[in-house]
């Protein structure tokens, strides 16, 4: 039986791994966000709880919105699934994934768009926010501190994808 | 139907005499006093037709209803803005149908009726609207009468009154009968005194009968107004449950109303029916630029669907200058008494056709005194003319395979049209014809053979090799012998097998199937009368076959109606080029080829611009149904439908019209247009509702995350903010989709750099289009009621609609999408 040989390019494989881990962390920052809140909704007297937690529908705002994360933390896994497959598709729908967080963040960060602070409507925690303990006094996410990282990795994932020499081992599927 | 009342009482010029006419001095004066026919040339739509038709539709009277009331709940900007794409289309679409009507009625002229008059012993052409009460008026076969009078000479004229009466057998007119207007000379002529001139005429009555530039649906004109009317039927149900969804949440009257007109707007392609009218408008002056005048809108489509052309041999193929090449006597005739035979014949009949004018310069004048004693005149359903003599004789010319009784001299005919000559057979009797039944006396005497020469026009194998390379099957159906018109069909580039070949004898005696057969089957058909001409095109047409037919003579108008696109000579018989949809100006069938491409463009415009609204309107209609599914706000408000509706829709539509672009080629309109749109429609909407719905909640998210919960805010006003953002996003999204839509229509492909620089107008024109309605968006964010999108909703802007038509391309190639209809019609 003739050894397997992979031709997979190395960057592909490190960018997939990469992929499905932040997929990981997003997830199961949700979950623990899910879990967290089922905690405190159930504490009526507590001052946290109290804080947070209004009403009814602010709630199923919370967890509908946690639902849409998920949905957005399961793109990078099924995108990363295609990649390690060689799948064309994947290398182009990863190629318009990280443009769209690259372009973004670069303007977050020159300012052209609102940089998610609570003052802007935009906060997204993540799991390196204190999920129920947000400070008054740092106006700017520390997604905001994060932003440039953010724009840099999507980019060299974007290399990865549009170099030529890897483009090549992609299967075609569409025209 | 009214009968016209008596000429009688009318100005009955009794003393104008009849050799002599109308002197100068008497039509000077008729002139001045007014009496002259008034003729109204109308080739197309008032401009009053053109503005109601335009502006008085049922959607508009509809979303006018909707702005009324906008207004009356003081929403003024909404209204001026739901209604600026509609107010724009009426514009466009009353202009460009103006210019038509300018142009095309300028061309109209040169296809105005030409009659002969007598004045003064002579014969003078003149326009129809130069002739004055009391004018004597001539009538050959193929002319039609343009005012009504009383016959003051006739030579066995049969006139067809079917346009007007509905009758199609033909009406022998003698002397003090009347002529009406609107009939048709087919055989024999007559002179006629024009008594009731201008309005008072019959046709003019009837007003101006089946002329011209009618308002016909085209077949696909019927798709799309079927597709309008489902659309429409669902707008129904939508408009209830917008009412009970809207009662149920509490909307307010004002935003009930707001959200209607973009209902209205999503469902109805209301502009789509006007860009169709426009691209037809644009098309018939195209089209007149290649000498060719469209005389019936619908003229434009059914040229691109003809796939079978029939022609007529003589004038469309052939130039129509007969010569006689020789004369063959046959048994013991000797040449000279076939000379005067033949100089008898053409010097005493009353009305010559081309052949006999050819026979009458071939021979010269006859020797013999002989004078006419009574005269069968030329008929092509008959297939032949005969006069008799007071030397007891009766000369008869015609079909050799009627005329000739020995089939030894059938054949001989026959021999020589293989080489394409027409054989005209001269037979005598010394019986008379009876002039009731037009029975062929039985003693006839074969006397000799006409051959005649019709060369081919210089340009026809160039044209029909054309034509044929646009899958347009050509077969010559001509009155000729069958050997003629197969010989010169071959020489014109045809393909002409043998079992292709067809004779009226023939096709006589076939069984209802058969002879369907052989309509659908055959190449030539010889020896054709006009009723088995219309027999075969109907027989072509009920076999599905989408059938034109050229024609310049008379004998040509039963097949004219029923071919689905009738092309009349601008040199032919007035009545054929009355009935024909469209008339080469030029008389030359090379304009055909030229003329049936700018058909084919035209409806590949109407396709595109189809297939724009319905993915757009598709789209916006299912985010509406998953946006209310989810029981968020409405996803769109009236002022962002608009600007969108003019990014992706109103301009790209103009610009294909225009010529602007062209669009790639779109076959089938079930599959290519229909199809497509719907895929696309529901891939959009998909994007366009998870931007929607992500955008919505996760700005909710970061407002339930104000910091320590101090500046908590209400359900209400963070359903405002949240729906301004989403709202931005999701139409954006709907935008940048539509806008990859339009590029595939223009051969762009997102993922092909290199196809941007091959269409640089189309990957200009769209960016700018749609760079210009966002900037306008995010410019005015208070007046379009939106929030600016943030980080996230960028995020969602460029990676939804990108991925959403990447993932639409490739369902489109998988195989699921190929063999999906074979997997649905399977048992």
């Amino acid at each position: 039986m003739p050894p397997r040989t992979s031709k997979r390019p190395i960057a592909i494989t490190i960018l997939c791994v990469a992929m499905i881990s932040i997929s990981i962390i997003m997830i199961s920052d949700r979950l623990l966000n899910f879990y967290l809140y089922s905690s405190y909704s159930s504490l009526e007297n507590s001052n946290l709880a109290a804080n947070t937690v209004v009403d009814g529908n602010q709630i199923n705002l919370q967890v509908v919105s946690g639902i849409a994360f998920l949905g957005f933390g399961t793109v990078p896994i099924l995108l990363a699934i295609g990649l390690w497959q060689l799948k064309s598709w994947a290398r182009f729908l990863s190629i318009c994934m990280f443009s769209a967080v690259m372009f973004p963040a670069i303007a977050a960060c020159l300012g052209w768009v609102s940089p998610p602070s609570a003052e802007n409507l935009l906060q997204i925690p993540t799991v390196f926010d204190n999920v129920l303990n947000v400070s008054t006094d740092q106006l700017v996410s520390r997604l905001m501190l994060l932003n440039p990282y953010i724009a840099v990795s999507s980019a060299i994932a974007l290399i990865v994808l549009l170099i030529p020499s890897i483009s090549k081992t992609f299967s075609v599927v569409a025209d | 139907m009214t009968q016209p009342k008596s000429v009688a009482s009318v100005n009955t010029n009794t003393e104008i005499n009849p050799e002599v006419g109308l002197t100068e001095a008497e039509v000077a004066d008729r002139k001045r006093s007014g009496d002259i026919n008034v003729v109204v040339v109308r080739s197309s739509r008032t401009y009053q037709d053109i503005f109601k038709e335009n502006v008085f539709t049922l959607f508009n009277v509809t979303f006018g209803v909707v702005l009324v009331l906008l207004i009356a709940l003081g929403q003024i900007t909404d209204a001026l803005f739901s209604g600026f794409s509609v107010f724009m289309n009426i514009l466009v679409g009353v202009a460009q149908e103006i210019q038509a009507k300018v142009t095309l009625d300028k061309l109209a002229l040169l296809s105005v009726q030409k009659i002969t008059v007598r004045r003064d012993r002579q014969s003078l052409e003149i326009p129809v609207g130069e002739v004055v009460r009391g004018d004597l008026i001539e009538l050959s076969p193929g002319d039609r009468a343009p005012v009504d009078g009383e016959v003051v000479i006739s030579q066995n004229v049969e006139m067809d009154e079917s346009l007007l009466t509905g009758e199609s057998d033909p009406v022998a007119k003698q002397i003090k009968d009347l002529v009406l207007s609107g009939s048709f000379c087919l055989a024999g002529s007559c002179v006629f005194r024009a008594d009731k001139i201008g309005n008072e005429s019959y046709a003019a009555r009837l007003s101006q009968s089946s002329r011209i530039y009618k308002r016909v649906f085209t077949p696909l004109q019927k798709k799309i107004d079927t597709l309008v009317e489902v659309f429409i039927l669902v707008l129904i149900v939508a408009a209830f449950l917008h009412i009970a969804s809207s009662l149920n949440s509490g909307r307010t009257m004002v935003d009930t109303i707001r959200y209607a007109s973009v209902i209205i707007n999503s469902f109805v392609p209301a502009g789509l029916v006007l860009s169709i009218s426009v691209a037809f408008a644009i098309g018939a002056v195209a089209i007149s630029k290649k000498r060719t005048l469209i005389q019936k809108i619908n003229a434009v489509d059914s040229m691109n669907s003809v796939r079978i052309l029939c022609t007529d041999k003589t004038g469309t193929l052939t130039q129509n200058k007969l010569l006689v090449q020789s004369i063959v006597p046959l048994g013991d005739t000797d040449e000279n008494s076939l000379r005067e035979l033949i100089a008898l014949y053409t010097n005493l009949m009353g009305t010559k056709n081309s052949s006999a004018k050819a026979m009458a310069e071939f021979t010269d004048k006859p020797r013999s005194p002989a004078k006419l004693v009574s005269e069968v005149p030329f008929s092509s359903s008959r297939k032949w003319g005969a006069i008799s003599i007071d030397i007891g004789t009766t000369i008869m010319v015609g079909a050799p395979e009627i005329l000739l009784t020995s089939p030894e001299m059938q054949e001989k005919s026959k021999q020589h049209a293989r080489q394409g000559l027409r054989a005209i057979a001269v037979v005598t009797s010394e019986e008379s014809i009876d002039s009731e039944s037009f029975a062929l006396p039985s003693n006839c005497r074969d006397r000799g053979l006409v051959l005649l020469e019709d060369s081919l026009r210089p340009d026809v194998i160039d044209t029909i090799a054309k034509l044929q390379n646009q899958n347009i099957r050509l077969k010559v159906i001509s009155g000729d012998s069958v050997e003629t018109v197969a010989s010169i069909a071959r020489q014109a580039g045809i393909a002409v097998p043998d079992d292709q070949i067809f004779t009226q004898k023939d096709l006589e005696a076939m069984e209802p199937n058969v002879f369907s057969r052989a309509a659908a089957s055959g190449a030539v058909f010889g020896r054709i009368t006009p009723d088995m001409k219309r027999r075969l095109i109907s027989a072509m047409v009920k076999r599905g076959g989408y059938v034109g037919m050229v024609g310049d003579g008379v004998n040509d108008v039963p097949a004219f109606k029923e071919a689905q696109l009738a092309i009349a000579m601008n040199d032919g018989a007035q009545i054929s080029k009355d009935v024909a949809d469209i008339v080469l100006l030029d008389n030359n069938l090379s304009a055909l080829p030229q003329a049936f491409a700018a058909g084919d463009e035209i409806k590949q415009k109407i396709l595109s611009s189809a297939l724009i609204y319905l993915t757009k309107n598709i789209m916006v209609i299912l985010t509406i149904s998953f946006a209310g599914f989810v029981q968020l706000p409405f996803p769109i408000e009236p002022r962002q439908m608009t600007v969108l509706t003019m990014a992706i829709v109103a301009l790209p539509t103009v610009w294909i019209a225009f010529g602007w672009l062209k669009p790639k080629r779109l076959e089938n309109f079930l599959r290519d247009v229909l199809g497509y749109s719907c895929l696309a429609g529901i891939f959009g909407a998909i994007a366009m509702t998870i931007g929607y719905v992500f955008s919505y909640y996760i700005s909710g998210w970061a407002l339930l995350r104000v910091p320590n919960g101090s500046v908590m805010i209400d359900s209400l006003t963070f359903q405002d903010i949240a729906k301004g953002q989403a709202q931005c996003v999701s139409t954006i999204i709907g935008t940048v989709f539509c806008l990859f839509v339009f590029w595939t229509l223009t051969n762009i492909s997102i993922w092909k750099p290199k196809t941007f620089s091959q269409n640089p107008t189309a990957a200009i024109l769209g960016f700018v289009s749609v760079f210009l309605a966002i900037s306008l968006m995010l410019g005015f964010p208070t007046f379009f009621q939106i929030e600016l999108p943030d980080q996230l909703g960028w995020a969602l802007i460029i990676f939804l609609p990108t991925s959403s038509y990447y993932l639409l391309r490739m369902f489109q190639s998988s195989k699921l999408s190929r063999k999906l209809p074979q997997y649905l019609s399977q048992p």
